[in-house]
């Protein structure tokens, strides 16, 4: 078996020369962020903070009690040694008692303790420890032998994660910002959404950029609202900008709606024209009536076509548009509404049929002022998955999708 | 005519609702403050000193401000508990230990709310063994089974009840000229008693977990930075609300124990009990119903406060948002102390008054580290930002500290003096 050599046993040991004679002791130990392995001790004398390239470390043991470098090993000042330092992760202070994301657990843990495992002399990172059995660990080093603690530690609950599905939140190294990301952007947006609203305000504005705008985008429109207005008010307005042209305009409406009025205006002001008069339409509605409920952003067909033709325009939708269609509204040439036809309807009748054949016998419609009671009676009176907003003239204006009510009504609880 | 009425009320509605939604996490934390250890001490300040202690209250709110001040900021400005800070900045040891002692202490703390919650209801005949366990099954019952809006609604309610005692000090007619000499005019009693008096008011005042619950909350409510202002606004009006609560209450005691030369009350219900012949039986009433709402709000919030802060500070999952199977230590932590400080009362013989002595010197010796923790944390440029403590608001707040820190030390030792203790109960 390998032997494993917990952090909290060697942090703060002493440190020698091939004489041992007093160096210093142990501060840190780097990794480098392509393969874990250890790269080099960083031993503290005094103030002054000195790295050991790890060849030229000959033993590191708890047991002794001591690390001990080999014959004219020669510690350099940590400045000198730091060139490339944008790939190297050093492990007290990059991770230890850090918050991280455990990306196969889906949660935001802390380090207690990590685990490095000998191979070939070497020295590789394998497991972070989040468990009690870490803590116990770190509280005891130092003051009892560490076999001793070893067994005691085994008494505890034992939870760990593998160094691969660790993501640390705010790294300086490139690569390991790229595999964060790789791996967060494999998550499902709601997942994400849990672990930025357990972040604290500074890991929650690194998570955002570390994103690509569009997973950026997916996960903040899942987080509550309060964390929504609370992480867009702290990102520079052009990219606050970018980052919501990506969400359905009402979303960003209601972002913007938490914002201050100075803020809200520099974000619009950012905004591509015809997405920010979106949103500016939407924020004249109050946040509880059919006009803050509703998007301006959805598929509708014209009254001439038949239900094929819906389903072939339907094929070639922008993924972003149809993820939340289940209704199509149907619309004479002057932009009125005719009626809703769902889905299942349109996929029964014959591909040759009219489009309206398809739509629903009941058409009701809200005015952009309709209170939310009245919304959810529609919803609930004939059981729809999307409501039309229509003005005064029956002019289609947006339409409310059946997971804008759950989500008001989950909001209200 | 009616449609200026109407106006007029919308207008007087959003002030109101305005009002209801900044008042939050400070109004809250303050108002426990004034639990049953903390009307036992203004009760016995009234009594025994009379008016002349009411200049205290103007520098105990100023130090419960600044003191509180920064934990929202902090929280606000990081989205992290003080526990979590405390971690990340000064190690796990260092965390493990303030945990520690603030767990013991607010055990001690809770049994100390239990014990006021049985004394006063049994004012109204109400047996503690009914009292009690129903009591803790509530409290255990609004946390576990509700959101952190509706725990932090009926934790604003409970707050309102708090006007009981303005009432209760307005029924006992106090000397309003001399209660205003008593509050400009300092006059320190230079005797052992008065000094320990004097500092069991500030004691009782600022404790350490006050700054944990605080942080927490502010962090789980989940403020913008750029709403920092209101979240201000509700810390000062929480501490004032808080200081005017215990300015009637010595006033209530020294318009009336006072003047009859009742110098001694033993408890806060004693103190209520010894106000029903002379100031009559509903400012007695007013004064119990406000005891046994203290003690029962303080005995939800000190556990929760308590829970909350060791689990962030082990890294273990916690807040009353989550489900009992997503944070389970939090949870079984939070029911042990219910359980286990409730059981005390209603435990023939259990040691009460050590439990509550020994919590209280604890809560001394913890005040200082805990603030000084804190005002480093504050002054870090690399986790405050252009949030930090500006110059004229350290002088005053290293200023709190160091008076924290004598007065604390005065009161650890007048507590070890058997016979000059103040003693809660």
């Amino acid at each position: 078996m390998r032997r494993v050599i917990h952090l909290s046993e060697v942090l703060d040991l002493p440190v020698t020369d091939a004489e041992l004679r007093r160096l210093g002791r142990v501060d840190d130990l780097v990794i480098d962020s392509a393969e874990a392995a250890v790269q080099r001790l960083v031993l503290r004398k005094g103030k002054e903070r000195l790295a050991v390239p790890w060849a030229q470390v000959a033993s590191l043991s708890p047991d002794q009690g001591h690390a001990v470098l080999v014959e004219g090993a020669r510690p350099l000042p940590l400045d000198a040694a730091a060139a490339g330092e944008g790939e190297l992760v050093a492990l007290r202070r990059d991770v230890l008692d850090r918050q991280i994301i455990d990306t196969q657990g889906r949660k935001v843990v802390r380090v207690n303790d990590i685990a490095l495992e000998e191979d070939g002399g070497r020295l590789f990172l394998r497991r972070v420890d989040i468990g009690l059995a870490g803590a116990v660990r770190r509280l005891l080093a130092g003051l009892v032998a560490p076999r001793f603690t070893r067994r005691l530690a085994e008494g505890f609950p034992h939870r760990d994660i593998r160094w691969d599905y660790v993501g640390l939140v705010d790294p300086r190294s490139a690569t390991i910002r790229l595999k964060v990301h790789q791996q967060l952007a494999r998550l499902h947006p709601a997942d994400l959404a849990d672990i930025i609203e357990d972040l604290g305000r500074v890991e929650r504005q690194a998570i955002v950029s570390t994103l690509d705008l569009e997973t950026a985008a997916q996960a903040l429109s899942e987080t509550e609202p309060e964390v929504q207005a609370a992480v867009v008010e702290q990102i520079e307005p052009d990219r606050a900008a970018d980052l919501l042209e990506e969400m359905p305009p009402d979303e960003a409406a209601d972002i913007l709606g938490d914002l201050t009025e100075e803020r809200s205006q520099a974000v619009l002001e950012a905004m591509e024209q015809d997405e920010a008069e979106d949103v500016r339409e939407l924020l004249a509605f109050s946040e509880d009536s059919a006009g803050g409920l509703m998007t301006t952003e959805f598929f509708r067909a014209a009254q001439a076509w038949t239900a094929g033709d819906v389903l072939e325009a339907l094929r070639g939708l922008d993924e972003a548009v149809a993820g939340e269609l289940d209704e199509v509204p149907v619309v004479t040439e002057d932009g009125k509404l005719v009626g809703m036809a769902p889905l299942v309807r349109l996929v029964r009748v014959p591909a040759d049929a009219v489009v309206t054949a398809a739509c629903r016998v009941e058409t009701p419609s809200v005015r952009p002022s309709a209170r939310f009671k009245e919304v959810l009676g529609w919803f609930e009176k004939y059981h729809l998955h999307a409501l039309a907003v229509v003005d005064e003239f029956d002019e289609l204006l947006g339409v409310i999708n059946v997971e804008d009510v759950m989500t008001r009504l989950a909001r209200k609880r | 005519m009616r449609d200026w009425l109407r106006r007029r009320l919308r207008l007087q509605w959003r002030r109101i609702a305005w009002l209801f939604a900044i008042l939050g996490p400070g109004v809250i934390t303050s108002n426990v403050d004034n639990d049953a250890g903390g009307i036992y001490t203004y009760s016995l300040a009234g009594a025994r000193y009379g008016y002349s202690l009411l200049w205290m209250l103007l520098p105990v709110t100023v130090a419960l401000i600044v003191v509180q001040e920064m934990c929202a900021r902090m929280g606000t400005v990081t989205g992290k508990g003080l526990a979590d800070l405390l971690r990340e900045h000064f190690g796990l040891r260092v965390t493990f230990l303030v945990m520690m002692a603030v767990l013991v202490t607010n055990f001690g703390n809770a049994v100390a709310e239990f014990a006021g919650v049985a004394s006063s209801l049994e004012l109204f005949g109400i047996s503690r063994y009914v009292s009690v366990p129903l009591g803790a099954m509530f409290v255990w019952w609004l946390v576990v089974f509700g959101s952190y809006k509706s725990v932090e609604k009926a934790f604003l309610v409970a707050c309102l009840i708090y006007a009981a005692y303005p009432f209760s000090g307005l029924l006992a007619h106090p000397d309003w000229e001399a209660a205003l000499a008593g509050s400009v005019v300092p006059r320190m009693p230079l005797d052992f008693g008065g000094i320990s008096m004097v500092v069991g008011i500030v004691g009782t005042t600022i404790a350490p977990w006050m700054q944990f619950y605080l942080q927490s909350s502010v962090v789980e409510r989940e403020s913008k930075v750029s709403d920092y202002p209101q979240v201000r606004l509700d810390v000062i009006l929480g501490s004032v609300m808080a200081v005017v609560v215990a300015f009637f209450i010595m006033i209530a005691c020294a318009a009336t124990l006072h003047r009859e030369g009742i110098h001694d009350v033993a408890s806060g219900a004693d103190a209520a009990r010894a106000l029903a012949p002379l100031a009559g039986r509903y400012a007695s009433w007013l004064f119990a119903v406000g005891l046994a709402n203290a003690s029962l709000f303080a005995a939800s919030i000190l556990p929760l406060a308590t829970a909350y802060s060791v689990c962030e500070g082990l890294g273990l999952e916690a807040g009353v948002d989550r489900s009992f199977g997503e944070a389970p230590e939090f949870y079984w932590l939070y029911t042990l102390l219910i359980a286990g400080s409730a059981g005390m009362i209603l435990l023939p013989g259990a040691p009460l008054l050590r439990i509550i002595l020994v919590s209280q010197i604890l809560n001394g010796i913890l005040l200082p580290p805990i603030l000084v923790f804190m005002l480093v944390l504050a002054n870090r440029e690399s986790l405050m930002g252009r949030f930090t403590n500006g110059r004229l608001y350290n002088v005053v707040a290293w200023a709190t500290v160091a008076a924290l820190t004598v007065l604390t030390v005065l009161l650890v030792l007048t507590s070890l003096w058997p016979g000059a203790a103040l003693l809660p109960s």
